[in-house]
């Protein structure tokens, strides 16, 4: 197949699928609040292909969530707050085995920042499951001031660092976890470059 | 061999174990050989008796002399005759011809930790590895499989060089290594390499798949040798012209003697470079490459010219 049968918008944007029940020797879990769901599946529908005790879990959330209680995880971190989930899962990571299949489920941007987590520790891809649960709101870079905003659902944004006027394109870059936004510009057609989608 | 390159001269030879040889090569016009990164190989393009053999062997650093490379051969005893070929009539002021060198085996950038298995001879290409993941800084280990010491070239200079990050271990000393206990104890993401028998190179990379050790991350050096078989005819669909590829030759060889350049570089079915497309195919393509996957080789619609061949009426390639 070549490269052209592929729409190209969706070279650029990341890919999500659905967590399985590969082979592995240790699993790794990040979910939040809504991924859980994703995890609690695996459980409860393939029986022993998921097996709980050789399965670490970090879950972003207040507590552990209902769905998840009563599974007998091998270890199971709760964190309040993404950025210490992403701490703790980093931390699961560097001490896998070899053989360890690393699944994701929550929401795009929880997903896109566990991606890059995995890859700084120096796991491939082909080990990594993704599931999207919950919000698809895109964490968006300014390319002109480097600005960083969160659960951008719109196409068109002002940039709360320069104060341009930008519009988020379906270009994800996987080094930060971030789809990029580009200044309208002056006298620029600002009618939806061909074949692009709203992000909402 | 069409892309013989380089002339060398031979101007050392060493015997740093029982049956193996090294040769110290240089520029024949004087100049300075080009630098090459770890895991590097050249073929070189032998005479045996009228017969032509395509021997490839990994490049070792010379040391004291960045202008020239040193390869090491292990006379085989039951082979086609290459290495005897230079055990037996390559001396100091010989002159040889090869190709430019090929890395189908470089070490890789990411990864928690790399390791790297050796089986005899297989040492070669990790002699320089292992300078090179130093000077990187990356976490690094070497086991060393060895029928009996004697089988092992450099042995001393290389335990005395990287101590604990080298484990040998001696088959008639009763210390085979044991792959499962080895693989498990990695890193999740950790590379590995491996270079030696088919042997050592099968049971190391089954080990592997049986704790699910991604794909991406097995790397093997493989100088495929391309075997004969039996004789085929090759449609060239662009000219309509007809080639036969004899029991001797390769199909590359027989390509590159009809003026078709494919780019080939490492000419063992590693690269990739010569990859051809198949437009049509009356019979079966006897894949012997390691380039393209179980799914590409069923899908018939491409070969590597360099190892594979056909067994059929006939095979039309996009040339």
């Amino acid at each position: 197949m070549g490269v052209e049968m592929v729409p190209a918008a969706s070279l650029t944007l990341p890919v999500h699928g659905r967590l399985g029940t590969a082979p592995a020797r240790a699993r790794i879990a990040l979910v939040d609040g809504a991924g859980a769901a994703a995890l609690a599946r695996l459980r409860a529908g393939e029986g022993e292909a998921l097996t709980a005790a050789a399965t670490r879990v970090v879950v972003v959330a207040a507590g552990v969530p209902t769905v998840l209680a009563g599974i007998a995880f091998a270890e199971i971190v709760v964190a309040a707050d993404r950025e210490a989930a992403l701490v703790a899962f980093a931390r699961l990571l560097r001490g896998a085995p070899m053989g360890t299949l690393v699944q994701i489920a929550g929401s795009d941007t929880l997903i896109g920042l566990a991606r890059r987590v995995v890859r700084d520790v120096g796991l491939p891809d082909e080990r990594v499951e993704t599931e999207l649960a919950g919000s698809s709101a895109r964490r968006v870079q300014c390319i002109h001031c480097k600005t960083v905003t969160e659960d951008v659902t719109e196409r068109r944004i002002v940039c709360p660092g320069c104060g341009l006027e930008l519009d988020v394109r379906d270009h994800y870059s996987r080094r930060l976890a971030a789809y990029q936004a580009v200044w309208v510009g002056p006298g620029v057609n600002t009618a939806l470059v061909g074949g692009e989608t709203s992000a909402s | 061999m069409n892309d013989a390159e380089l002339d060398l001269v031979v101007c050392a030879v060493g015997e740093p174990a029982r049956d193996v040889r090294t040769f110290e090569l240089a520029a024949a016009d004087g100049s300075a050989l080009a630098p090459v990164a770890a895991g590097a190989h050249v073929r070189f393009d032998l005479d045996v008796g009228g017969r032509r053999l395509a021997n490839a062997y990994s490049l070792m650093p010379c040391p004291g002399d960045p202008g020239r490379w040193t390869i090491a051969v292990k006379l085989e005893r039951q082979g086609r005759g290459g290495s005897r070929h230079f055990h037996e009539h390559v001396g100091v002021g010989a002159r040889l011809r090869a190709c430019a060198p090929v890395n189908a085996f470089p070490l890789e950038h990411t990864g928690p930790r790399h390791l790297f298995l050796a089986g005899g001879i297989g040492i070669t290409p990790f002699v320089a590895m292992m300078e090179e993941a130093e000077a990187r800084g990356l976490d690094f280990a070497l086991h060393w499989s060895l029928h009996e010491r004697a089988d092992g070239p450099f042995l001393d200079a290389l335990l005395a060089r990287w101590g604990d990050r080298l484990r040998v271990h001696v088959s008639t000393e009763g210390t085979r290594v044991d792959l499962d206990l080895l693989l498990a104890a990695e890193p999740a993401g950790a590379r590995l390499y491996v270079c030696g028998s088919d042997r050592l190179v099968e049971a190391t990379l089954a080990a592997a798949r049986r704790i699910h050790w991604p794909e991406s991350r097995l790397h093997r050096e493989v100088f495929a040798t391309p075997a004969g078989g039996d004789a085929f005819t090759v449609r060239l669909a662009r000219s309509g012209r007809e080639i036969s590829v004899g029991a001797e030759e390769t199909l590359l060889d027989v390509l590159e003697a009809a003026g078709c350049d494919v780019g080939a570089m490492c000419r063992g079915g590693a690269c990739g470079a010569c990859e051809t497309a198949v437009l049509a195919c009356d019979g079966d393509i006897l894949h012997a490459d390691q380039w393209l996957d179980e799914a590409a080789h069923a899908a018939r619609d491409r070969i590597m010219p360099c190892v594979s061949r056909f067994s059929g009426r006939l095979l039309t390639l996009d040339l």
